[in-house]
């Protein structure tokens, strides 16, 4: 279908904006689970290993907290833009919410901006509340890099917004979503090293593939945390902490899981539950 | 006067299933259509087609002139659909839920305005999950008719209303054909056909089956009318002054002339000082006519 488009497109994809942020806050299933699981992550493993440190696969040593913060952000990224997106869909997808949408002129592009907009907004907020939250009680430095680091945020949940519409095709109806989504999403939170490093291996080879073990070390980078040991055999004079390159390389591999998102959205989305 | 809806010879199938098996049908600008008929008998994919959600096998439509399979966001802006059990954003209030929609028109109707005239006023500020089923329909009616469309799709509006209500949406109905809009309907309530309708098609087995204004459909109009009353005490079939039918326990006459019959009766038992207890004239009911039409049509989802 051609696209069509008109001046009163931009306030169209505002207003859907606001009304989605308004259904977001207002509705205690996603606030909640978005907002609560993260910042109970956070707060139980920094308060148990809080004045720690902790070596990366780099042998680079830096405050535990540090390597953290980064983890729980993409965390964060992945309640707001990935669960609780592909939730929400099939649940609007399988009450006919989707298909009332389609019956009216708003176009599908300004309905998934309104989303799209809404969650990053939902995903920077709890990027900042996170931060602010290790900074005033588990010695967290703020980012030394602050651009960057919202650039990657943003990046980072635009894509997780992409993959979460894209597995809403895997699922059949709103009372598994949750159940598919949580498979999918819990074992590459761990193996992806959000909450402790994954050691050098075939798992360490694979991780380095997939989206979030990005997301975390494009942020851990931006955050660009004080060094408190250096292995004898490398130089660390400048903060750059990975094994797996620069950020560079970091952003193509979740650029690539961009296109594959949007792709796969575009190519096997559907507006009405199964069997309609 | 122009045409809204146009349809040559429609068909789709659903695999070896055929719903529509060669639909004509043509609505008028400022017509009320009703669109009546057993649950499988491809209305529902015949409006479906008509709104654009579903593309036809076979066939040519046109809606406001335009095919609705490609007709897009300019289409849609010129058509109202009230679906059947369609969810809604829960979580906003009723007048940021029609706010939100007006805004998808280029020429919407006053939010205010349209509350009110769905009885909603009182629950603008509400969430709509905490609105009643009654009052959820009637936002679905509201964001009908919030972009002033030209066309209107009613699908089954009234399901689930009770009869003050079911009085209220007739009367919407009716003030939207005084603005000269159109409106195609699908109900299973005959009274609903009736009251609102000035032309029914009766669709079966994926066809037209018959058409016509309530009152004619099915040969109603030129139907006998059923003359129908006890029998006075006393009195014996043989005395009465018109031949009729025992029934139960009143008596049936049937005349295509119940004017001059009712006379005759009526004379006959006031020079007697006779009553006629439940006196009675009717013609079939719409209702009589469409269960004679699909009579031989089985419920097929």
């Amino acid at each position: 279908m051609k696209a069509e488009t008109s001046h009163r497109d931009l306030p169209l994809v505002g207003r859907q904006v606001v009304a989605e942020q308004k259904m977001f806050w207002r509705n205690p299933a996603a606030a909640g689970f978005t907002i609560i699981f993260p910042l109970f992550f956070l707060i139980i493993f920094s308060l148990l290993n809080g004045t720690g440190n902790i070596a990366l696969p780099s042998g680079i040593v830096v405050r535990f907290t540090s390597y953290y913060i980064a983890g729980i952000i993409v965390f964060a990224a992945v309640s707001a833009c990935f669960t609780n997106l592909a939730i929400n869909l099939t649940m609007r997808r399988d009450d006919g919410t989707l298909k009332r949408k389609r019956s009216t002129p708003l176009p599908a592009w300004a309905l998934f901006a309104g989303l799209l907009g809404s969650q990053l907004i939902v995903t920077v907020l709890m990027a900042l509340f996170t931060t602010a939250l290790s900074m005033v009680f588990f010695h967290v430095e703020p980012p030394q890099h602050l651009l960057e680091f919202l650039g990657v945020v943003l990046l980072s949940a635009a894509t997780l917004c992409s993959l979460g519409v894209a597995i809403t095709a895997l699922i059949p109806n709103q009372d598994a979503a949750p159940a598919v989504v949580n498979i999918i999403a819990f074992p590459l939170l761990f193996l992806s090293g959000l909450f402790f490093p994954v050691g050098r291996g075939t798992l360490h080879d694979i991780a380095q593939w997939l989206p979030l073990t990005r997301m975390q070390h494009a942020i851990f980078d931006s955050f660009a945390p004080a060094v408190r040991h250096c292995p004898a055999v490398r130089g660390c004079t400048a903060p750059v902490l990975h094994s797996s390159g620069p950020m560079a390389a970091d952003i193509a591999v979740i650029l690539v899981w961009l296109a594959i998102g949007t792709l796969v959205s575009l190519r096997t989305f559907r507006w009405v539950k199964k069997g309609e | 006067m122009t045409t809204a809806i146009e349809v040559r010879g429609l068909r789709k199938a659903y695999g070896d299933v055929e719903a529509v098996r060669g639909i004509d049908l043509s609505v008028q600008t400022g017509e009320c259509v009703a669109v009546l008929g057993p649950n499988g008998a491809g209305k529902t994919t015949m409006v479906e087609i008509l709104e654009g959600f579903r593309l036809r096998d076979a066939g040519e439509v046109a809606v406001l002139g335009v095919d609705p399979a490609h007709g897009g966001r300019r289409l849609r802006e010129r058509i109202g659909i009230v679906l059947q059990e369609c969810g809604v954003e829960r979580f906003l209030t009723v007048a940021e839920l029609v706010r939100l929609h007006a805004g998808y028109y280029p020429h919407p109707l006053d939010p205010d305005e349209v509350l009110e005239l769905v009885g909603l006023g009182e629950k603008a500020g509400s969430k709509v999950r905490t609105l009643s089923g009654g009052q959820q329909r009637r936002v679905d009616l509201a964001l009908g008719l919030i972009g002033d469309p030209e066309l209107i799709f009613l699908d089954e509006p009234t399901t689930g209303f009770d009869p003050t209500a079911r009085r209220a949406a007739w009367s919407i109905v009716e003030s939207l054909r005084a603005l000269g809009k159109t409106v195609l309907l699908t109900t299973h309530y005959m009274d609903e056909a009736q009251n609102l309708a000035d032309r029914v098609v009766v669709v079966a087995r994926g066809r037209v089956v018959a058409e016509g204004a309530p009152d004619e459909i099915g040969g109603r109009g030129d139907a006998e009318a059923h003359v129908r009353f006890l029998l006075p005490p006393g009195v014996a079939i043989a005395d009465l002054p018109v031949p009729v039918e025992a029934e139960g326990e009143a008596v049936v006459t049937r005349t295509a002339d119940p004017t001059a019959l009712l006379h005759t009766l009526t004379g006959w038992a006031l020079e007697r000082g006779l009553q006629l207890p439940s006196l009675t004239v009717s013609r079939p009911t719409l209702e009589d006519v469409y269960l004679e039409l699909t009579a031989d049509v089985e419920e097929t989802s």
